[in-house]
């Protein structure tokens, strides 16, 4: 019974991707015909400027808003885990969680009228590749939030104690100690963060300019026009980015947390 | 002069009292073992002679120096911690060597005294692994030769044995103990346990409720402490109600007045106090009870004898498992010398 | 608290301040305001004399309009919906994980999780592949024979709420799962001990332990989807109404961005119930953490 549970609610979410990535390699264009075995999809679609130049504005953005995410992801998770009951804690708990749930058209609607309205009194910023960073890693900020806090709150306060007990200052216990030791986790969610922004198609597509199409927003248009070999290509080489960027991410997790079950699980918790 | 002297030190969390009004000097050298409950104070004063914790009151020096509000990476002592602390990140050598960086030694002197510290500890062979890769009494040896390779004027212990089976726990003891007889500077170690304490440490301060109860060598705190709640923490020991008369102390569980001189007004509450192996069945003795044997706990070299007398008392009697021990429901007399008895306020 | 404390803290809250608590006031101010050909395309809150422009007319055409308050409504339902689909489907999936051998768990748990990180248009556009007239589902069924024309299964409502809890299963299965995982089984080994049939030991004892899980696992798939967009544009077709369709046609077709702004501000008025009582779980659940620690 229970075999049979998981293995249906198993075969529900991975059978369509499953047909999806069969079809990128038929050499029919009749995506329901199967005619035999070709990767003419997948030379197409790297010879499409269009998609290539759109994948590599999203590997730029999601790069910088995962690192901008992670710097400001690590600073809230340590401040949650180690400073105790601050003024402001609950206060802080709910504006980080609140992104995670919030409808991403509210987010993205909202910022964009922000961007409008500092773009009219400050000049900046102009909307583009710099207002999609800042919407991402607004989003990414709660899951390296999550995922840091939950290692910091695990790990023995006496390890810092110790550092300082022989003789270094704060600044070399947080360089030698504290970071290095949070480094899984600090991974763990700046690929979160990348995979969350490389994926994110409602936010980018408000707070955009004209001249930043993502990925995700290609996608879109490409998908409206109905099914197509060539995007069946470009699904598949998505699902397998992000199958091994998660891989690496559980990898890390699981190696200086033994019976830890994995960050990205954590992240969403 | 003292190098540790914690003078009027308190400290509260919240509305809980840790510390109160705590004095404490410690010589070159000694070997002082805070004993006490969990939750009496012992590992706060332990902090707070770290800096680990800031008194709200009194000052602690170190070295003759007032060092209360100094941040620990400043003060010349050095902690191994309970769970050892070892940076995971790093190699058994470098967390050796993670303290000497701010002594100001060059990078060759730095590798000799890790060298020293690892050969002292016998972790040599050791020097490349991980933490991970390590059994809990090799961690522990690294954790304190990562202390020692900062040259402490004085080492502070909390709970060192409390992660040790008990075999390796009996060893790390006499090891601790030759390691602070070659060193020559001062241990101080908190524990909960009385056996440990009495092992290792040439004074013992028993803490209770954020005070010091009495500091003083074992032998002392044994044979003569200094009020009835040291005599039950402190040892095995018979202790009993007792109110002071004209002819010496009354003491309702046994049902007899005990010839003893105290010097206290009659009529006065006192603790009467009979460490078990001073008695024995001898009815020819200073003083003797009767009663019947209770119970008779084996515990292997010796056994522990429970008598009950005809007033209810109980009598904890422990003799040496030489043929001489009463079967339970035996009727005997327990007799003991009078100078045996201790009367305490 | 030190100055390196406050720069700590002071990071991430003045980020969030700026780039999530400013914006909801930018939308509540715009929303008022009316639609103008101009760069933004919106009256200011100040006329040129310095009084103060609010209108009410975007709230009351929101109100009026049938367009409008059947999307509202129509949101309301798919979401309740998809929720306890996904509910019926995700509880005996995080049940059947939590009662795996311990060293299968983790990997199950990634399993269902996983799907969430990737793409959420490849998954959606899997499930176009599928359903769609001449999709691989039509196509198996024609030639078996069992119909003889294509079912209609993509552009649905049905379709829609299909989408929807494909997509957001795992943010169903994830609290269930942590719920059930911390379920003592010896409360029902008792139960049993007590004569009770596994049937009633379920529901008179996982069921009620579950509880947080089951209203963690409804919150997070109702609030996303109450504003979904992707999902009943791609499967939903043109009859499905859902305001997040709504939103964006007025935003990125009309370009009427206090319209926009106002129908925002009325999904935000629906939303507010369910994320505190999601934040209150949430902090009971922390708070629980930290009374075993």
């Amino acid at each position: 019974m229970r075999r049979i549970v998981l293995i249906a609610g198993l075969a529900f979410l991975y059978l369509p991707p499953a047909v999806v990535a069969l079809y990128s390699f038929n050499a029919s264009r009749l995506v329901t015909v199967w005619t035999g075995v070709s990767t003419q999809w997948y030379g197409e679609l790297l010879n499409d400027p269009q998609i290539m130049r759109a994948a590599g504005l999203s590997l730029a953005i999601a790069t910088a808003a995962a690192t901008l995410a992670t710097i400001l992801g690590t600073a809230a998770g340590l401040a949650l885990a180690r400073f105790g009951r601050f003024r402001g804690r609950a206060a802080l708990t709910g504006l980080i969680a609140a992104p995670l749930v919030m409808p991403e058209i509210i987010t993205g609607l909202s910022l964009l009228l922000l961007f409008v309205a500092m773009q009219q009194l400050l000049g900046f910023p102009g909307r583009g590749i710099g207002t999609i960073v800042i919407a991402h890693a607004t989003l990414g900020l709660a899951y390296v939030t999550v995922v840091v806090q939950a290692r910091a709150a695990a790990q023995d306060r006496a390890i810092e104690e110790a550092a300082a007990d022989l003789g270094a200052p704060p600044a070399r216990v947080f360089w030698a100690v504290t970071l290095p030791m949070l480094r899984p986790a600090v991974v763990a969610g700046w690929l979160l963060a990348f995979v969350l922004s490389f994926d994110d198609l409602v936010v980018a597509s408000f707070v955009a300019g004209p001249q930043s199409t993502t990925l995700p927003m290609v996608v879109f248009s490409a998908i409206r026009l109905g099914v197509s070999p060539k995007i069946n290509a470009l699904a598949t080489l998505l699902m397998l980015a992000t199958a091994v960027v998660i891989g690496i991410a559980v990898l890390l997790a699981r190696r200086t947390a033994p019976g830890n079950s994995a960050g990205p699980t954590a992240a969403i918790r | 002069m003292s190098v540790i002297a914690v003078d009027g030190v308190s400290k509260r969390f919240g509305a809980a009292v840790a510390v109160e009004n705590v004095s404490l000097d410690i010589g070159d050298g000694e070997f002082v073992a805070l004993l006490g409950p969990s939750g009496c104070g012992k590992t706060t004063l332990l902090r707070m002679i770290a800096g680990l914790e800031q008194p709200d009151q009194g000052r602690v020096r170190i070295g003759g120096v007032d060092m209360t509000t100094a941040p620990p990476y400043l003060r010349p002592v050095n902690m191994m911690f309970q769970s050892y602390a070892l940076f995971p990140h790093m190699t058994v050598a470098e967390n050796v060597a993670f303290g000497l960086k701010h002594d100001r030694i060059d990078a060759d002197a730095q590798r000799a005294r890790v060298s020293e510290a690892l050969a002292l500890l016998e972790m040599t062979a050791y020097a490349d692994r991980k933490p991970h890769q390590l059994s809990g009494g090799q961690q522990q040896r690294v954790a304190l030769a990562r202390c020692l390779a900062k040259r402490p004027k004085a080492l502070l212990l909390d709970e060192p044995l409390a992660a040790l089976d008990k075999g390796l726990r009996e060893r790390t003891q006499l090891e601790l103990m030759a390691l602070r007889r070659r060193l020559g500077i001062a241990f101080i170690v908190v524990t909960h346990d009385q056996d440990e304490a009495m092992t290792m440490a040439t004074r013992v301060a028993i803490m209770d409720k954020g005070r010091i109860l009495q500091s003083a060598s074992p032998q002392d705190l044994y044979a003569a402490p200094a009020s009835r709640a040291v005599a039950a923490f402190f040892g095995d020991v018979n202790l009993w109600d007792g109110v002071v008369t004209a002819q010496g102390v009354d003491c309702a569980a046994l049902g007899l007045t005990l010839p003893v001189p105290c010097g206290l007004p009659a009529g006065t509450n006192v603790a009467v106090v009979l460490r078990p192996e001073q008695l024995d069945f001898n009815p020819d003795d200073e003083i003797a009870v009767g009663g019947h044997v209770e119970e008779v706990i084996y515990r292997g070299a010796v056994s522990t004898v429970l008598v009950r007398t005809p007033t209810g008392g109980l009598i904890r009697i422990v003799r040496p498992n030489l043929g001489t021990v009463p079967p339970v429901g035996e009727r005997v007399t327990v007799g003991w010398r009078r100078a045996a008895v201790l009367v305490l306020p | 608290m030190s100055w390196r404390r406050r720069l700590t803290l002071a990071l991430p809250y003045l980020w969030l301040a700026i780039f999530f608590v400013l914006p909801f006031a930018l939308v509540a101010k715009i929303s008022v305001a009316q639609v103008q050909v101009s760069v933004p395309p919106y009256t200011p809150l100040f006329d040129t004399q310095g009084h103060l422009q609010i209108d009410w007319a975007n709230y009351k055409l929101l109100f009026s309009d049938t367009i409008y308050v059947k999307a509202y409504l129509g949101s309301l339902r798919i979401a309740a919906l998809s929720t306890v689909i996904a509910l019926l489907i995700g509880y005996p999936l995080a049940y059947a994980v939590a009662r795996s051998p311990a060293r299968w768990r983790s990997i199950l748990l990634l399993l269902l999780v996983a799907p969430f990180f990737t793409s959420f248009l490849v998954r959606i556009y899997a499930w176009i592949g599928l359903l769609r007239p001449t999709g691989i589902i039509n196509a198996a069924f024609l030639s078996l024979g069992l119909i003889d024309e294509p079912l209609k299964l993509i552009n649905t409502e049905a379709a829609a709420i299909f989408g929807i809890v494909y997509a957001y299963l795992p943010f169903m299965v994830l609290p269930l799962y942590a719920r059930l995982d911390k379920l003592d089984v010896t409360l029902l080994e008792a139960a049993a001990d007590l004569g009770a049939t596994p049937w009633r030991a379920f529901w008179s004892i996982t069921v009620p332990w579950s509880l947080p899980g089951i209203a963690a696992g409804c919150l997070l798939v109702f609030i996303p989807a109450l504003g979904e967009f992707v999902i009943p544009e791609l499967l939903g077709g043109p009859d499905t109404l859902m305001i997040g369709k709504i939103m964006w046609a007025e935003f990125f077709s009309n370009r009427d961005w206090p319209l926009s702004a106002a129908a925002t501000v009325l999904l935000l008025g629906l939303l507010v119930v369910p994320i505190m009582a999601l934040q209150t779980i949430a902090a009971r659940a922390e708070g629980r953490a930290e009374a075993r620690a």
